[in-house]
C-alpha cells in the first residue's frame, strides 16, 4: 500500500513537470518570441521566462535524483512570483489580456510544480497573488473596463481551474499515502500484540496441562483414598497444586512482562521442588534492560533456590522504582553483594527465615 | 493484630460461590479460639440480609459471583453499616482500591486466607483496622491523585510488609518495635477510611483510632 502511494506520487509529479513544461514551450515561447517588440523592454522578459524554464529544469534533475526542492522551494517560489510582477510590469497595459501576457499561465504551472505535496491553500494564495498582480496592473493603467475584465476574468478561471485541480490532486495523493501509512503502522501494531497474545496463550496452554497432569493423580488419590487428606505430604503437594492454578486462573493480560515471566520461571522451579511459593506481584513496571532484570533477579532467586518449606516472592513497582523480593527458610543462600549494577541489594536475617530484596531506582 | 476487646462469640456470615472456600473456612472457624460461628450464604447475596446472616457481625464476601466484580451488593451492604471483608481471587489494584473506597473493612485475597481471614474476623468486630499485605502492596503503589499523604516511613513499612508478610521480619528490616510496625500500618489504614466517598464503616474506623490515639485529628485534616 505504501509502495503503491509513493509510486504513484512519483508518477504524478513526473505527470505534473511534463505539463508545466508542455505550457512553457509549446504556448508560452511561441507568444513571448512573437511580441518581443511589445514589451517595453525585452531582454528583462526573456530573463524572466529562462528563469521558469531553468526552475523546471531543476525539477527534473530532482525528480531523477529523487529528491524534493526542501527549504529551497520557498525562495524558488518567490523568484516565480518576481517574474510575474516584472513581466506584468513591462507589458503595456494594453496587452494584458492578450497573448503578450504569456505569464498569466506559465507562473501557475510553475507555482504547481514547486508547491507539489503541500497544502492546497499554499497554491491557492500564490495563484491569487499572481492573478492579482494582472488586476493591479490593469487598474493602475485606468484599463478595468468590463469587456477588458470579462476577457482576462476567463482565463483566470480556464487557467486557474486547470492549475488548481494538479495542485488539489498531489494533496489528495499526499493525505492518501499519510493515511496508507498510519493504517500500515496499525496493521503492524496489532500483528505484534497478536502474536504476543499467542504467544501467552501457547504458554498458559501448556502450563495447564502440565497443572492437570499434576492435579489428576492428586484428585483420583483423593477420591480412592490412596491420598490421606490429613497426611502432611497430601496437603502439601495441594496447596503448591492450587498455588500454581490460582496464579494461572489470575492471569488476565496478554502482556510480554519479561521480568514476571522470568520470576515466574524460577518459581516454578522451586515449587518443583516442592517449595509451597506465594508470588505476589502490585503496581507497574516499564520494560526493562537484560543486565538490569538479571541484577533484579540474581539474588533472589538464588535465596528462592535455597528455600526447604515455603518463599513468598513479590514483585512490586512503584513510583520510584522496581523491586523483586523474596523471604523464604533455609537461609544457606550466602552472602550477597550490596550492590548489582545499577540493582541495589538488602537482606534482613531472622532466625531461620532469610529475606533478600533487589531495588531498582528508576 | 493484637489481642480483640470482643470476649463473646463472633458471627460471621460467608457469600461465597465455591462450596470448598466456605468449608475450609468453616473449618478455621471451627479451629480458632474462641471459635468462629460461620454462616453460609451458599452464594446467595440475599442470605446475608435475612437472618441468621443478618445478624452476623462480618460478611465474608467473594466478589465474583459467577460474573463481574459485584460493586453494587457490596455497596448496598456497607451502606447498611455492615463489616465486610472481601476475600477474592483478585489482587488487581483498581478492584481493591473501589472496594476500599466503598468502605469496605479490608479485602484478602485467597492466597491470603490462611494466615489472615481469622484475625481480621476478630478486628472487623471490634472495629480495629486489619490490613493485609496485599491491601498494602495496594496502597503502596496507589497512583490516584486523591490518595491520601502518606509519610515515607509509613510507605517503607507498607512495601515490607507486602513484601515479607511478616510483621517481626518489617521491624528487623526498619530497626523499630513491632508494635511500631503495627502503628505505622494502622495509621496508613485510617488514612485510607478518612479519604474518598463517606461510609459509616469507614467513620466507625477513624472514630475508634482516634479513641485509641492512634492518629491525631491535625494528621487527618492536615
Amino acid at each position: 500500500m505504501i509502495e503503491t502511494m509513493a509510486r504513484l506520487r512519483g508518477r504524478l509529479r513526473i505527470a505534473i513537470l511534463i505539463v508545466a513544461t508542455a505550457d512553457l514551450i509549446a504556448l508560452d515561447l511561441p507568444a513571448l518570441i512573437t511580441h518581443l517588440d511589445v514589451y517595453l523592454v525585452a531582454w528583462p522578459v526573456v530573463a524572466g521566462y529562462l528563469t521558469l524554464i531553468a526552475l523546471l529544469v531543476i525539477e527534473g534533475v530532482l525528480i531523477v535524483r529523487g529528491r524534493s526542492w526542501g527549504r529551497w522551494r520557498w525562495p524558488a517560489l518567490g523568484l516565480t512570483l518576481a517574474v510575474s510582477v516584472l513581466v506584468n510590469a513591462l507589458i503595456p497595459v494594453i496587452e494584458v489580456p492578450g497573448y503578450a501576457n504569456w505569464p498569466i499561465d506559465g507562473i501557475g504551472w510553475v507555482a504547481v510544480v514547486l508547491l507539489f505535496d503541500q497544502h492546497l491553500g499554499v497554491l491557492l494564495a500564490v495563484l491569487a497573488g499572481h492573478f492579482a498582480t494582472n488586476f493591479v496592473h490593469l487598474a493602475l493603467g485606468g484599463n478595468l473596463t468590463p469587456l477588458v475584465l470579462i476577457n482576462v476574468g476567463t482565463d483566470i478561471v480556464t487557467i486557474g481551474a486547470f492549475q488548481v485541480t494538479a495542485g488539489a490532486a498531489t494533496w489528495m495523493v499526499r493525505y492518501a499515502a499519510r493515511t496508507a501509512a498510519r493504517a500500515a503502522a496499525a496493521e503492524a501494531e496489532v500483528r505484534a500484540t497478536e502474536a504476543i497474545a499467542a504467544r501467552v496463550h501457547e504458554d498458559r496452554q501448556r502450563r495447564t496441562q502440565e497443572l492437570e497432569a499434576e492435579v489428576r493423580p492428586l484428585l483420583t488419590g483423593l477420591a480412592d483414598g490412596s491420598y490421606d487428606p490429613a497426611d502432611d505430604q497430601t496437603r502439601r503437594d495441594c496447596a503448591i497444586a492450587a498455588a500454581r492454578m490460582r496464579r494461572l486462573f489470575a492471569e488476565g493480560d496478554d502482556v510480554d512482562d519479561r521480568l514476571l515471566h522470568e520470576v515466574k520461571a524460577c518459581v516454578d522451579i522451586a515449587e518443583r521442588r516442592g517449595v509451597l511459593v506465594d508470588l505476589a506481584t502490585q503496581g507497574s513496571w516499564p520494560g526493562l534492560p537484560r543486565e538490569v532484570r538479571r541484577g533484579l533477579t540474581e539474588a533472589p532467586v538464588r535465596v528462592l533456590s535455597t528455600a526447604r518449606n515455603w518463599a513468598r516472592v513479590t514483585v512490586l513497582g512503584t513510583d520510584s522504582g522496581v523491586s523483586v523480593s523474596v523471604v523464604a527458610d533455609g537461609g544457606a543462600a550466602g552472602a550477597f553483594p550490596l550492590a548489582d549494577g545499577a540493582v541495589t541489594i538488602t537482606t534482613v536475617e531472622d532466625e531461620d527465615r532469610l529475606w533478600v530484596k533487589a531495588t531498582w531506582l528508576s | 493484630m493484637g489481642e480483640s476487646d470482643v470476649a463473646e462469640l463472633i458471627t460471621a456470615v460467608i457469600v461465597d460461590d465455591h462450596p470448598a472456600i466456605a468449608a475450609g473456612v468453616r473449618a478455621w472457624c471451627a479451629a480458632a479460639t474462641p471459635p468462629v460461628e460461620l454462616i453460609d450464604a451458599e452464594g446467595r447475596i440475599a442470605r446475608a440480609w435475612t437472618e441468621p446472616g443478618a445478624s452476623a457481625q462480618v460478611v465474608i464476601f467473594d466478589l465474583q459471583l459467577n460474573g463481574p466484580p459485584a460493586f453494587r451488593e457490596l455497596e448496598r451492604l456497607v451502606d447498611a453499616g455492615r463489616q465486610v471483608i472481601v476475600y477474592s481471587g483478585r489482587s488487581d489494584r483498581d478492584t481493591v482500591l473501589t472496594c476500599l473506597d466503598l468502605g469496605v473493612f479490608t479485602y484478602l485475597t485467597k492466597a491470603e486466607g490462611p494466615d489472615h481471614l481469622i484475625p481480621a474476623i476478630r478486628a472487623a468486630a471490634a472495629d480495629l483496622p486489619y490490613t493485609s499485605p496485599s491491601l498494602g502492596g495496594v496502597m503502596s503503589t496507589d497512583r490516584r491523585p486523591s490518595r491520601p499523604q502518606l509519610s515515607e516511613r509509613e510507605m517503607e513499612t507498607l512495601v515490607a510488609w507486602f513484601e515479607s508478610d511478616s510483621k517481626r521480619l518489617v521491624a528487623g528490616k526498619l530497626g523499630v518495635s513491632i508494635k511500631t510496625v503495627e502503628t505505622y500500618i494502622d495509621r496508613v489504614r485510617i488514612k485510607y477510611a478518612n479519604t474518598g466517598r463517606p461510609a459509616r464503616t469507614k467513620a466507625a474506623l477513624v472514630e475508634r483510632a482516634i479513641q485509641d490515639g492512634l492518629i491525631a485529628m491535625e494528621d487527618l485534616t492536615g
